[in-house]
């Protein structure tokens, strides 16, 4: 059974992974719960092929991942940082292996442009995966306000991400100090703590314009998004759950 | 209320006495467990779920974490799964139960 240990220690380093967003408190027993599901999937009695058993073990795993994207913290970022370095040197070197032959005056040159490649390159992808993920992390909120509305304003949305919306690195989106503050000024209306003067309405949502940046703004298609869903939750169209209200 | 919400609500009425697991929600309920935990969480918090761990194996497995409606619980989801599916206008196929065994 050494393949299912395999297997195992792979679900279970995906699990501590999601864990490390979670607050502390929480983070141990988050961890024995969904890693005792492990097993129990490896061996569930009604998917019969043994590699279908694994892919699901492994999807549950992964799954924990997403649920926790919100939760903040910062695990995705330096797991695609050192990705991204290390690909650009990968291919940065492979392009430097071609065209150099060792001991020409100019390999330092070639090494350079290599490298310079390697760079263009890479950055390719990682604007293609930001795009990509934006629209990932979109659906994850729209999962996240769902929840919320069912759970009532207990769940601040901005508690959990202020300023780690997903940003554009080169081309324009929302500046964030705008959008922050704005959201903050909305979170405190929706839980009752707004002066007058400051509470916002949904009309105020549809119709507010925000400055755009060409360097770390925030992605304009979650944005949107995501104050469509406040703009909803200020109109009352997603009425917390009636227990929230309940006279007990 | 969404979807996958009823979804896990419909899954804990079948028998509301039983208690399910994680893994065990997500097959009734066809969700991703990115989507179950941060609703039984939630669930929790409103105290309309309530959480034990199983008692430890002989066989050196890991405890696992079973989940219940509450009594409110079973109260609030039968109202508001009554309510769903009173207002819901005749759509084609069948309201919110998924096919058996389909998952994520």
């Amino acid at each position: 059974m050494r393949a299912e240990r395999r297997l195992l220690r792979i679900g279970e380093y995906l699990i501590a992974r999601a864990c490390r967003r979670l607050p502390i408190e929480t983070r141990d027993e988050r961890y024995r719960e969904w890693a005792a599901e492990l097993p129990a999937i490896l061996r569930d009695p009604d998917t019969r092929l043994a590699a279908h058993r694994a892919v699901r073990m492994l999807r549950y795993a992964a799954g924990t991942i997403w649920g926790t994207a919100l939760a903040g913290g910062n695990a995705r970022r330096p797991m695609a940082h050192t990705a991204y370095r290390a690909g650009q040197f990968i291919i940065g070197g492979l392009v430097f292996d071609i065209w150099t032959r060792p001991n020409t005056p100019l390999y330092w040159i070639y090494f350079g442009i290599g490298n310079f490649l390697g760079f263009l390159a890479l950055s390719g992808c990682s604007f293609a995966y930001r795009r990509w993920r934006g629209k990932g992390l979109g659906d994850k909120l729209t999962e996240a306000f769902e929840a919320r509305a069912f759970a009532g304003p207990a769940i601040g949305m901005a508690g959990h991400i202020a300023g780690s919306f997903p940003r554009h690195k080169l081309g324009p989106g929302y500046r964030a100090a705008e959008v922050d503050e704005f959201i903050a000024r909305i979170e405190a209306t929706l839980s009752g703590h707004a002066r007058p003067a400051q509470a916002i309405t949904a009309a105020d949502v549809q119709a507010v314009k925000f400055n755009v940046t060409w360097h770390g703004g925030y992605d304009e298609r979650v944005m949107d998004e995501v104050l469509d869903h406040y703009a909803d939750e200020l109109d009352g169209g997603l009425a917390p759950f009636p227990s929230t209200t309940a006279d007990d | 209320m969404t979807v996958p919400l009823e979804r896990v609500l419909l899954a804990f009425l079948d028998d509301p006495t039983v208690p399910r697991y994680g893994y065990d929600l997500m097959k009734a309920a066809g969700l991703k467990s990115g989507t179950l935990y941060p609703m039984l969480s939630r669930l929790e918090d409103e105290r309309l779920v309530t959480s034990a761990w199983e008692t430890p194996q002989q066989d050196g497995q890991r405890p696992r974490k079973y989940y219940r409606l509450t009594g409110e619980g079973i109260r609030v989801a039968r109202l508001e799964i009554a309510q769903v599916w009173a207002d819901r206008p005749r759509a084609p196929g069948r309201p919110g139960r998924p096919v058996p065994g389909s998952l994520g």
